[in-house]
């Protein structure tokens, strides 16, 4: 019934809006892995994807013409930025890490901490638009900057996703978004040890550490389990609106669980107490190459993370911040105080690391366009650092 | 804004003209920034909190536009029928002041109510094909996954070196509704929306908008506040919205 049900919904959206063109993009995906959600109205095309990616690595896109989508999202790093929080387009540090960009086509919610941002197509929005701090500072420049695109590089390329060459902004975030969606992870030697059935892809330690990790005791996967390594997706209709989001017992600063006034995750969303110092778990695919951690990237290395949850939260013995994060009242049941050797430690390290996909880090599919064409006479394809407008603010 | 202006009264005139016995037809709704008992407009400072502050936007959106229980069909600036009409300035020209909307016959000593903001139904689609004047991003408020129903921007030149700003930014926050499959388990833990009512509104006269009323109490030297309730420095601005829908004291047709 509701499957009849959801058909007729499905056949009026597509009656009402424009045309959408049929999906010719195959996944490239193990076997019996499901396909990430896509919206009804971004149908999957290579077409797509490819305009996509070239205005993903086009600093046309920010209003001063200084950074790109890759400028923070770097393939080689996972497509995260090793700097603690990024810094827009004018100059101003925004208060979060880059998020890698790995499978967040599963994803329930995207961003750090809003359950209610449930599309790439939403998500994209905030980096274009926001204007406090800008990113790429799109607000009130539309116009020039979609002119930009009405050139000889871009005009096929738009034809080709959308039926003609006219540049909309709603065309641009549709094309980032299938890019981004596009970005999918799953050739770690873990899969190859899980899925390909290969002993030899995982030495001792790190099977030490895969076992810890899954255990029980240490009961990481409960927060980071699955196919993807968070409990975050889209996959499990199970799944309380809430459960991907934890508060992991970073800040207590008042005793009553409060968090920095500058980040209280989802409670600056929702307004419920519970909900204090809740941020997703995100994927752990690819961890190793996408430090700094945690949603304010204020911890270095794999290790300090281990150390950080064997604790069970963090003590902050001085400065503004500080408290016993460990007894923060909205802690996670999961996050506990749990003993841990050295080796433990290690072998724990080592798991994380072998969740790195090689291929995806170096996957010409998903690299910078500019960098492996021939640069276009028009100046189409300008490299960043070719360009020297300097930032207006 | 002359220019506006002498266009919303033209458009006044004429109705009185059509107009037979008692009721009249309306097609506009002027609105004018006051400020004190000054006009009010981007060249102008205010004082308030012991300093002067210039504004840098004050934009809003209203829509339920109703006389007595007549709802207007509001016509936006492509001419089409919209359910919702943005008021301001972004201090880049001289803004918008006039509602435009279908002809409606009036009979005396009738009610003005507006919703001030968008409702649920209006405030969450996809911004990026919306029809005007949902389309501004200035106005856009993706964190909240809707806009922004009032932008008041502020600056107070402290020193020659020095400008503070200050920003009053309301909209519905909280709000479960990205999915356009999915309908929402609870609306917003905020609608941030008020109900405003101009007892027996004049048809040939503007409705002032207050600015010193609307920002009574808040205090510009400290916090912003960006819709939430509970923020101390958004409290004043709540309250002073609230009271609207007692009779019009930000909106009102008095000087």
């Amino acid at each position: 019934m509701r499957k009849i049900f959801l058909t007729a919904v499905a056949v009026l959206v597509a009656g009402c809006g424009e045309k959408q063109p049929k999906s010719d993009f195959v996944w490239d995906l193990p076997k019996g892995y499901p396909a990430p959600t896509v919206p009804h109205d971004n149908p999957m095309t290579n077409a797509r994807v490819e305009l996509g990616r070239y205005l993903f690595y086009d600093v046309k896109l920010s209003a001063n013409q200084t950074q790109s989508c890759a400028s923070c999202h770097i393939q080689a790093l996972a497509f995260a930025e090793p700097v603690s929080v990024s810094i827009g387009s004018t100059g101003h540090s925004l208060r979060r890490n880059a998020s890698s960009l790995v499978n967040v086509g599963y994803n329930r919610s995207l961003t750090w901490a809003h359950p209610y941002i449930r599309s790439i197509e939403r998500q994209v929005l905030i980096p274009m638009f926001n204007e406090d701090p800008e990113e790429l500072g799109i607000t009130g420049r539309e116009q020039e900057i979609m002119q930009r695109f009405n050139s000889e590089l871009y005009n096929p390329l738009f034809t080709d996703a959308f039926g003609d060459s006219e540049v909309t902004m709603d065309r641009i975030a549709k094309s980032l978004s299938a890019f981004v969606r596009s970005l999918v992870s799953f050739n770690s030697r873990f899969d190859r040890y899980t899925n390909a059935g290969d002993d030899s892809a995982l030495n001792e330690s790190e099977i030490r550490g895969m076992d810890l990790f899954f255990s029980e005791e240490v009961d990481c996967h409960h927060c980071h389990g699955g196919f993807n390594f968070t409990q975050s997706i889209n996959e499990d209709e199970e799944i309380d609106e809430h459960l991907p989001f934890h508060n992991i017992g970073m800040f207590n600063i008042d005793g009553k669980g409060g968090y920095p006034e500058e980040d209280m995750g989802v409670y600056e969303i929702t307004r419920k107490k519970q909900d204090m110092g809740a941020f997703r778990a995100p994927t752990l695919r690819n961890v190793a190459v996408s430090a700094p951690y945690m949603h304010d990237g204020s911890m270095k290395t794999l290790e300090e993370v281990v150390d950080f949850y064997a604790e069970g939260g963090r003590d902050i013995k001085e400065g503004p911040h500080k408290g016993d994060g460990r007894e923060n009242p909205f802690k996670s049941q999961f996050v506990k105080q749990v003993e841990l050797s050295e080796q433990d430690r290690k072998d724990l390290v080592a798991f994380l690391k072998a969740l790195t996909d090689e291929e995806f880090l170096t996957n010409p599919k998903f690299g910078n366009p500019f960098f492996q064409q021939k640069v276009p006479e028009n100046g189409d394809a300008l490299e960043p650092e070719e360009i020297t407008e300097s930032a207006e603010q | 804004m002359n220019k506006l202006f002498k266009l919303s009264s033209a458009g006044v005139f004429s109705a009185v003209l059509a107009s037979c016995g008692s009721s009249e037809k309306v097609s506009t709704v002027e609105f004018q920034l006051i400020y004190g008992s000054q006009p009010l407009d981007c060249s102008r400072a205010f004082e308030m909190d012991g300093r002067e502050w210039v504004l840098d936007a004050l934009q809003m959106y209203v829509s339920q536009i109703r006389f007595a229980d007549k709802e207007a069909s509001l016509i936006n600036q492509s001419d089409k029928e919209t359910q919702a009409a943005m008021l301001g300035t972004r201090c880049k020209g001289s803004g918008r002041w006039v509602v435009n909307m279908k002809p409606v016959s009036l009979e005396s000593e009738t009610n003005l109510s507006f919703l001030l903001g968008l409702p649920f139904e209006l405030n969450h689609g996809n911004p990026l094909l919306a029809e005007e004047p949902l389309n501004h991003s200035d106005m856009f408020w993706t964190w909240q996954l809707g806009h922004k129903f009032i932008r008041m921007d502020v600056r107070s030149e402290v020193s020659e070196e020095k400008t503070e700003h200050w920003a009053f930014h309301l909209g519905s926050i909280g709000c479960d509704s990205a999915s356009s499959m999915r309908a929402p388990a609870e609306s917003c833990a905020h609608a941030n929306t008020f109900e405003v009512m101009i007892n027996d509104f004049k048809p040939n006269a503007p409705v002032y908008i207050h600015v010193d009323r609307l920002i009574e109490n808040a205090q510009l030297t400290k916090d912003n506040c960006m819709g939430n309730p509970d923020d101390e420095a958004c409290i004043p601005l709540l309250k002073n919205l609230a009271a609207e829908s007692q009779g019009g004291r930000i909106f009102s047709q008095t000087m």
